[in-house]
């Protein structure tokens, strides 16, 4: 069975800002509540799919916190591509956003 | 004996009684001004402090009938008058400032709009928040009967004590009111979005870029309000929001109010921009303004990965998402066919833009 995370339906559809202090529904939040514990559970060789319909958008800073922080915290764009599928039917320019933000996460360190 | 025991003793307790009546009565011909915040400005970014001690210091009282009025202008609108408009607003807060009660004189508005109104409930807000100065101020409605329509509708009523009857306007179906808040807030943010889809008739594939516009401009006002913090110092973060649809033309014009410091003043300085500014020849605010909009690295905090916000914004934009996008952030005036610093300063950043059916 695939692992997927569908944003719209475990977690909202409408999404906040960076951190949880901006308000309710943060990127911080998502990546902490869901999307961190279910890349940490992923077995060998498996991919995680994130499905980003449904929702009513994606802020810039959301996306960056969730994904980009993941990176930061993993430590490793690569690992993180490696792992996760991604599905946007209705923004497909989306996933391109989300990979550009995973790549350019390390720059910092 | 007794008789005079009592008799003493009802005349010492009539003065005391008298003595507290005069002093209530007094407290209430008069309004009791305390030492303020002192402001304070460094390298470009303000604040205000104050000491414990100066708490608890009155300066001086004044009483309530010496109101000093402040007649507002007749084009009474921060995109189309800003310099007179921003000069009124600047006269009120240096009056505030020095503890005077204000009386504003809205007689003779014969143009007034939105931004306006949404500034004047900030710096009210900000007025309010003020923990030493007691201030008192009035003022008198607007004769012309548009602007009183104006005022009604846009949710002005919600905010301030009036004795003006509050109008059901439960039937009001064209405009939503005045929304504030400090941090990101997804349910105005959906509801703005809900009523762009009910009057463009537009599916919400259509409107996700208004929904990311609005919650960028939101954390912006929070994160923005970032400075060199002095102790006892606040700065007051708040975003406000309006919409109104126009049915002539089937477009929805938005205005955005951040109460924050500025673009100008959060962002970051480049090379020798902090020099420049020193001796006068810096950046001009729009020139700031614009440099933010490209997404030039200006993300106050250092990090790549900051600052995308304003950045898409712009390209929504230069797309044509959405139109006649215009900026004001303290003295930078930005649009497509102006761009310029004014002499008046804005505190915090104004947005107007405007959302088709032909987006």
């Amino acid at each position: 069975m695939k692992n997927k995370i569908k944003i719209s339906e475990s977690f909202s559809e409408t999404l906040g800002g960076r951190y949880r202090t901006d308000g309710p529904f943060s990127g911080e939040e998502f990546r902490e509540g869901i999307l961190y514990p279910a890349f940490q559970s992923l077995k060998e060789g498996k991919k995680l799919l994130i499905d980003f319909d449904g929702t009513y958008g994606y802020p810039t800073s959301f996306l960056e916190e969730a994904f980009g922080g993941l990176v930061r915290i993993i430590g490793s764009s690569i690992e993180v591509l490696d792992k996760l599928e991604f599905k946007s039917d209705e923004e497909p320019s989306l996933i391109k956003e989300v990979i550009g933000y995973i790549k350019n996460a390390k720059r910092e360190d | 004996m007794k008789k005079l025991r009592n008799k003493l003793w009802m005349d010492r307790h009539a003065k005391k009684k008298h003595m507290h009546e005069l002093k209530r009565s007094e407290k209430n011909r008069y309004i009791y001004i305390y030492e303020p915040y002192k402001k304070f400005e460094i390298y470009g970014t303000e604040g205000y402090y104050q000491s414990e001690k100066a708490k608890k210091r009155l300066i001086r009282k004044v009483s309530k009938e010496s109101y000093d009025t402040l007649e507002a202008p007749e084009n009474f609108s921060i995109f189309m008058n800003p310099e007179e408009s921003l000069s009124f607003f600047s006269d009120i807060e240096t009056r505030i400032e020095f503890g005077s009660p204000v009386y504003f004189d809205m007689k003779s508005i014969v143009q007034l709009s939105i931004d306006t109104i949404m500034y004047f409930l900030a710096i009210l807000k900000r007025i309010k928040s003020s923990k030493s100065v007691v201030y008192s101020f009035k003022g008198s409605w607007p004769s012309n009967q548009k602007c009183r329509d104006l005022l009604d509708s846009s949710g002005f009523l919600k905010y301030v004590d009036s004795g003006r009857m509050k109008k059901d306007l439960s039937l009001l179906s064209e405009v939503i009111q005045i929304e504030n808040g400090q941090k990101a807030d997804n349910s105005i943010a959906k509801k703005v979005c809900d009523f762009a889809m009910s009057k463009l008739n537009l599916k919400r594939v259509e409107i996700k870029k208004l929904y990311v516009m609005i919650i960028e401009l939101m954390t912006n006002t929070k994160h923005h309000a970032y400075n060199k913090a002095r102790k006892n110092q606040f700065v007051l973060t708040d975003w406000y929001i309006f919409v109104r649809f126009i049915n002539d033309n089937q477009a929805l014009r938005f205005i955005f109010l951040d109460t924050g410091l500025g673009i100008p003043f959060t962002v970051k300085r480049k090379g020798f921009e902090p020099a420049r500014e020193l001796i006068g020849l810096g950046p001009n605010h729009v020139e700031y303004i614009n440099s933010a909009l490209k997404g030039e690295f200006r993300s106050r905090t250092g990090e790549s990965y900051r600052g995308r916000g304003l950045p898409k914004i712009y390209s929504y934009f230069t797309n044509q998402y959405i139109n006649n996008l215009t900026i004001i952030s303290n003295h930078g005036y930005f649009a497509e066919d102006k761009k310029e610093d004014m002499n008046k300063r804005l505190r915090g950043t104004l947005f107007y833009w405007e959302l088709s059916k032909e987006s």
